[in-house]
């Protein structure tokens, strides 16, 4: 094995590991542990049942963004409902849960895998395409491009690369797409006992890219979905919600 | 009170509302220094410019461990620009630094470099920079031109409110002298004489003689003085201990908003409640919002004091705008627990109306009627509905200002977060732009603002943008129409605009009250919008 295949299929997921949710973890306890001296009440009141759906819907579908800022929501939207499928799609990477989950209901092995190919790569893509928007949207518009800097567009160009890297693998159809193969390397790096890596250089960019993307996440400004339960964000769409009805 | 008034005032007892208004330009000229020893937060020095960018960094320091709000803001916005065209001094003046979430980056880019591992590992790759007097300069001019009116935050798909971090940016400034001299003035006009405006006691109570003998002229009822005479000839007068409630106006509006603390007097007036007002609770605006926590507590304890010394059940806030946010939010918080309920007067009157204790004729009041939302009651206190329902029962045509400009959804006048000075008039009158044009689509003759700073800023912002539009509080409309058993219903504001009126400061007499408004404007410098403060109609 290379050095560079050493260090980035064995010993950078272990960073990546702590990384990410020791990161997570002290932002938390970070907050956590300052006080809030004014809280600002403006919440009505609601029962239990009609919290709990007004909070599900401003994280499933941001009815509130819908309202208010349309144009970003057409951005923003798909792009972290694609990134939920993806995520869930990649945990087959790790364990089998979905693949049986999926058996269970009814598929094939051959069907889910005519169901990754097509769905993946459709969700792939539409990840592309909304990630582009975004970056559009953030250079076209004057407004935006005055307060960015250069990490703003360099976040979404990651993206872009992490989505195009893996759109390729997709597109190429290399060896290594084979489930068991990846299970058996991350299984092996889960129990402390790694073994290599597949070695290609597509691969690697995409595996490195998104390591490096993760060891990030909690310290930039990729934190936010954890910050909109420390901001007023949910509280306004239990307000926001309430009033228009 | 001004040295102009003080002296006035002991050679021939005149009247406080015989004087021109416009405190601000009354107000003694203090230099900073002394300016920032009278406020509460004693220890505050002007620190050397050298020395400055240290000392913000220590003050940055506390701030960011004293409030949850300032870290976790900076940290989740992702300047996604949803705030961008949402901010009413955006859309006035076009700066791009005025746009909220490029505003907060002057204060986060400081953050990100001396608080953050991000910032202090990639420096201005992600924004990240090094605080000097050149930042301080930049924070100065856009934090000082912010109304923390929380417009912005609605829109945020995370809720971020620039307002606390405008409020933090200024708290950190003030920690080294910088802090805006008319906030310092106004606060140390609290601390000394009691309130914003800066009355005297005498001065206080004379205002609120002035507003019963008012109501004597106008409808003809006798109705209860607020306070205690030894001897019914006297001026001066002392709170009623024991009293059911206090009543505890925004100065101004024994200043120059009469007309609602005459509406306000006629509601308890005719709900029989027994009420009374003291001096050392005579201010419902809490300026400490504006720049200072120590303040702000400190502000709001002073009437939390003088209720507990009156023994009242409750207290009842006027139509302030920030200082109903300020007592909502912190009252009970920082100077509870409380032993008496606090309320808003537009709740407290509409729950009379709702149970009947008093009577509304709405045929009065014919002309369009429309009301602004003042952001602190909309966005900070949520208190949306009670003005609704009044100004339903009190005048027969109420228009509402489009959906999209109402509500929390509102505009800011432009003159709030402690901007509402002369030097900021240019700004103002900008800011003030899309509250305007708002107001203006409805198409009203009277609008409606239960705000006294907001009434302040459309004194003068209706006639920068050429609209004809009486400016007045909801209980104005209210004491219009309110209906009492033995009185006169109030002449019709033209007739008695036709007639003869007198300058009351030189007692000339003229034949029409536009002759009188010019020679004030011309004899005693009061602009023309304000000239009822010196023209009497006779």
């Amino acid at each position: 094995m290379s050095v560079i295949v050493t260090f980035v299929g064995i010993i950078l997921p272990y960073i990546t590991i702590v990384a990410f949710f020791g990161g997570f973890i002290y932002r938390i306890k970070g907050w956590l542990s300052i006080p809030v001296p004014m809280p600002i009440s403006v919440t009505y009141p609601q029962s239990r049942g009609e919290q709990v759906k007004n909070i599900a819907s401003a994280i499933l579908i941001f009815p509130d963004l819908f309202r208010k800022d349309r144009n970003l929501w057409f951005g923003a939207w798909p792009f972290h409902v694609v990134l939920a499928i993806i995520i869930i799609g990649h945990w087959r990477l790790f364990m089998d849960i979905p693949d049986r989950i999926l058996m269970a209901i009814g598929y094939t092995t051959q069907g889910i895998e005519h169901l990754s190919s097509v769905f993946g790569t459709t969700v792939g893509i539409i990840f592309f395409i909304a990630v582009l928007y975004l970056l559009v949207r953030r250079i076209t518009q004057v407004t935006l491009r005055n307060m960015s800097n250069p990490a703003d567009y360099f976040v979404l160009l990651w993206l872009l690369g992490i989505a195009a890297t893996g759109l390729t693998m997709r597109f190429v159809g290399l060896p290594y797409t084979n489930i068991a193969t990846m299970q058996n390397y991350f299984w092996g790096i889960f129990t402390l006992h790694p073994i290599a890596p597949p070695t290609d250089p597509i691969f690697l960019t995409h595996y490195l890219l998104a390591q490096l993307l993760l060891i990030s996440l909690p310290f930039s400004k990729l934190i936010h979905p954890i910050g909109i339960f420390f901001t007023q964000g949910i509280k306004h769409s239990l307000v926001v919600q309430k009033q228009v009805r | 009170m001004s040295n102009m008034s003080e002296k006035d005032m002991s050679e021939k007892d005149v009247n406080p509302f015989d004087l021109p208004p416009s405190p601000s330009k009354e107000m003694p000229n203090m230099s900073p220094e002394k300016l920032l020893k009278k406020l509460a937060f004693k220890n505050i020095e002007m620190v050397p410019e050298k020395e400055r960018p240290q000392k913000i960094l220590k003050a940055m320091e506390a701030v960011l461990k004293e409030r949850r709000s300032v870290a976790t803001y900076l940290d989740t916005c992702t300047k996604c620009g949803a705030c961008a065209e949402r901010c009413h001094f955006y859309i006035g003046t076009e700066d791009p630094y005025n746009m909220p979430a490029h505003r907060v980056d002057l204060f986060r880019k400081v953050y990100k470099k001396h608080f953050t591992i991000g910032g202090k590992l990639l420096g201005s790759f992600i924004g990240a920079e090094e605080m000097t007097n050149e930042v301080l300069e930049e924070w100065r001019k856009y934090f000082y031109s912010c109304t923390e009116c929380r417009r912005c935050s609605i829109f945020c798909p995370f809720g971020i409110d620039t307002a606390e971090i405008t409020m933090a940016a200024r708290e950190v400034m003030l920690r080294v002298g910088l802090g805006m001299n008319y906030v310092n003035k106004i606060i140390a006009n609290l601390y000394g004489a009691g309130n914003n405006m800066g009355m005297q006691e005498l001065a206080f109570w004379n205002s609120v003689q002035f507003c019963a003998e008012e109501i004597k002229d106008e409808m003809g009822i006798e109705v209860e003085f607020p306070g205690v005479k030894e001897n019914p000839e006297d001026k001066m007068a002392k709170p009623k201990v024991g009293a059911e409630i206090l009543y505890v106006p925004p100065s101004a509006d024994l200043f120059v908003n009469v007309d609602t603390q005459i509406g306000a007097m006629l509601v308890f007036h005719a709900a029989g409640a027994d009420y009374t007002m003291s001096h050392s609770a005579s201010e419902a605006a809490d300026f400490g919002i504006f720049q200072d926590y120590v303040d702000l507590k400190e502000i709001n304890k002073r009437v939390v004091d003088e209720a507990n010394r009156l023994g009242v059940k409750k207290v009842i806030y006027g139509e302030c705008g920030h200082g109903w946010r300020a007592a909502k939010n912190i009252i009970e918080a920082w100077n509870g627990p409380l032993n008496f309920k606090v309320e808003h007067i537009l709740e407290y009157t509409e729950r009379l109306i709702r149970e009947g204790k008093i009577k509304l004729d709405k045929s009065r009041v014919k002309e369009v009627v429309t009301l602004h939302d003042p952001c602190n009651l909309a966005r900070g206190a949520k208190l949306l509905e009670p003005q609704r329902y009044i100004l339903r029962h009190a005048a027969t045509n109420f228009k509402e200002v489009a959906p999209e400009k109402s509500r929390e959804y509102t505009f800011c006048c432009g003159g709030g977060g402690g901007l509402l000075t002369e030097e900021l008039m240019d700004l103002r009158m900008k800011g003030g732009k899309p509250a305007a044009e708002a107001i203006r689509d409805v198409g009203a003759k009277i609008l409606a603002v239960p705000c006294a700073i907001c009434k302040a800023q459309f004194h003068v912002l209706m006639p920068y943008y050429n609209l004809d539009i009486e400016v007045g509080g909801v209980l104005d409309i209210v004491g219009k129409s309110i209906v009492i058993e033995g009185a006169k219903v109030p002449e019709e504001v033209e007739e008695a605009m036709a007639g003869k009126s007198k300058c009351s400061l030189c007692d000339a007499e003229f034949s029409s009250m536009d002759k009188c408004c010019e020679h004030a404007e011309k004899e005693h410098k009061i602009s023309k919008d304000q000239c009822n403060m010196a023209c009497e109609s006779m």
